[in-house]
């Protein structure tokens, strides 16, 4: 164990259509009424309606399953999400952990912007590090409605998303997070980073980051549904990885390695 | 969760250095607060004369930032060493508080000379929140080389929706709110301990589903005293060694029945601000440990219990040194 430290062994993305039927709870819209009252922003009407928008239990309680196949037991369950779930009140994680073999403690991270999938990660290597989980599941999740007029420019993403990621205490590649709030300009940090991992070392950037630009399609799921697609092959090759996400909003720069 | 003790864990001290709290200084009866969020004459007597609830300290025309701006203005040991402080952790009940994509916490971090802090929210705790944020401050500074490194918690919610105001047959909410500096190097208020019990069968409309109430309501205490057992015995701790619980604000009567259940002396359950500031969110235990210092019932070596539970449902409780 001393010498073993906490890597993603499996990773699992998936989008989504339709919608969750608690986006049409009257408990919604008295939520959304009550949330947006004091800014003066305008309900969408329209959407709550119509019946618009899913739930983050809803939408990953069968891709967390199908990652915990195996059925070995987790410690440590962690969400983050970015835009609101569409059950807001709602301790999604907590259910989710119900999906999980084993009685993990389950919590939520968020108010970080893309930033938050990392300090995801990065309290499950805490964990790991202080003695506390050899397995943890981090689950990030976006949907694609708001139910009011936001007060600024918002990237929603197309579509609802999930990642799972299953961290296990295994020999190989450990995961390292680096957050630099304010950091700039983030490709020269960035650049620093890659290089430190080697000329082998595979890349998978945010919008904004490495030439990247325009809004991404799934502004909040996107690169880890990239990474969850190439890691297996990345890790038969034995390659080093980073990852990084810059949320422009909050100035954040978000670096994984695996190395 | 797996066992502490093992090869190449790495060691860890998690302190609370100082805590402030900011209590709005309007205090309403509850009467008051009931009439306008709609609960009936016979729900407040129930919490007045059963709960033993009085007052609720509110700030109307107070935002989110205005409410943890005070508690930091409260906090002078941050002051100067603003440069040290890695995490701002907001310990909050409500997983939404504001509209997207607003964010008061990293806007109010920039006007205090802490916008180079790891910043976010820990949520889904509900009110047992505070706890949590404690502890992952602690894991978090674990891994920081520079033994002078802080993370600060922040706690404190606005009542700004039914589910923000009021848990069936159980409180009422207010809008105190604290802060905390925790470090890895300190000798005071050293957490010994952190257990959670969580009980996700719980989740639900607690104010439609009666049955869903009912067993809730009966669980209570049962998973409290487990937490807090679990806590205890992590530590290696008797209840005869506790100067002190510092429990959450939500009523008299829980506390009540819990401490006669494990044999603990109510007199020696920080109880009044439940009459004085009303159920704080997250910030409760927080404040209650403010109370106890600045009134002299903790003294240096003393152990206590700070415990808390929160619909979904979660229940916490940590056992300190101080």
């Amino acid at each position: 164990m001393a010498d073993h430290g906490l890597r993603i062994t499996r990773a699992i993305a998936r989008c989504f259509d339709g919608r969750s039927e608690a986006s049409l709870d009257p408990d919604l819209r008295v939520f959304v009424s009550d949330l947006v009252r004091p800014y003066g922003l305008p309900l969408r009407e329209d959407l709550l309606r119509e019946g618009v928008g899913h739930s983050y239990e809803e939408l990953a309680e069968g891709l967390v399953r199908e990652a915990l196949v195996d059925g070995e037991s987790v410690d440590l369950l962690i969400l983050a999400f970015d835009t609101p779930d569409v059950r807001p009140g709602a301790p999604s994680s907590l259910a989710l952990s119900r999906s999980c073999p084993g009685t993990p403690l389950a919590f939520a991270v968020c108010d970080q912007g893309s930033a938050a999938a990392f300090t995801a990660l990065r309290l499950a290597a805490d964990y790991h590090r202080t003695g506390a989980c050899r397995r943890a599941v981090v689950v990030l999740a976006e949907q694609t409605a708001l139910h009011y007029e936001p007060a600024g420019q918002v990237a929603l993403p197309e579509r609802h998303g999930v990642v799972v990621l299953v961290c296990e205490e295994a020999p190989g590649p450990t995961m390292a997070v680096h957050q630099i709030p304010g950091s700039e300009p983030p490709d020269v940090v960035l650049r620093m980073q890659a290089e430190q991992l080697g000329p082998d070392a595979a890349l998978v950037l945010g919008p904004g980051l490495g030439g990247a630009e325009g809004p991404a399609a799934q502004p909040f799921t996107g690169v880890w549904a990239e990474l969850a697609e190439r890691l297996p092959a990345w890790q038969a090759q034995g390659r080093p990885v980073l990852v990084a996400g810059l949320d422009r909003r909050l100035g954040v720069l978000s670096m994984l390695t695996l190395a | 969760m797996c066992d502490q003790a093992g090869v190449g864990i790495l060691a860890r001290v998690t302190a609370l250095e100082a805590v402030a709290v900011h209590l709005p200084p309007h205090a309403v009866p509850i009467e008051a607060v009931g009439e306008r969020i709609g609960l009936t004459p016979r729900q407040l007597r129930l919490f007045r004369r059963f709960h033993g609830l009085d007052q609720l300290r509110l700030d109307p025309t107070g935002t989110l930032p205005d409410l943890l701006e005070a508690a930091l203005d409260n906090l002078p040991e941050l002051r100067g060493r603003e440069r040290h402080v890695r995490y701002v952790i907001h310990a909050r009940s409500m997983p939404v508080a504001v509209p997207y994509p607003l964010n008061p916490l990293h806007d109010l971090l920039a006007g205090r000379g802490l916008a180079h802090a790891n910043a976010f929210t820990v949520t889904h705790h509900a009110c047992a929140v505070g706890l949590l944020a404690i502890d992952l401050a602690g894991r978090l500074l674990a891994a920081d080389p520079d033994p002078e490194a802080l993370a600060l918690v922040l706690a404190g919610e606005k009542t700004f929706t039914k589910d923000a105001q009021v848990v069936p047959e159980t409180g009422i909410f207010a809008e105190g709110a604290a802060a905390c500096l925790v470090r890895a190097d300190g000798e005071r208020h050293r957490v010994l301990s952190f257990a959670v019990r969580q009980r996700p069968e719980f989740d639900g409309r607690l104010a439609e589903d009666a049955d869903l109430l009912a067993r809730y309501q009966r669980e209570y205490p049962n998973v409290m005293v487990e937490a807090i057992e679990a806590a205890l015995a992590e530590a290696g701790l008797d209840l005869s060694d506790l100067a002190a619980v510092l429990p959450h604000n939500v009523n008299q009567a829980s506390w009540r029945m819990i401490a006669r259940r494990i044999g603990y002396p109510l007199d020696k359950v920080v109880l009044d601000n439940v009459l004085s500031v009303g159920h704080s969110f997250a910030a409760d235990s927080l404040i209650n440990l403010h109370t106890a210092t600045t009134r002299g019932l903790l003294r240096r070596g003393d152990h206590y219990l700070i415990a808390a539970a929160g619909v979904g449902a979660t229940f916490s409780a940590m056992s300190v040194r101080c």
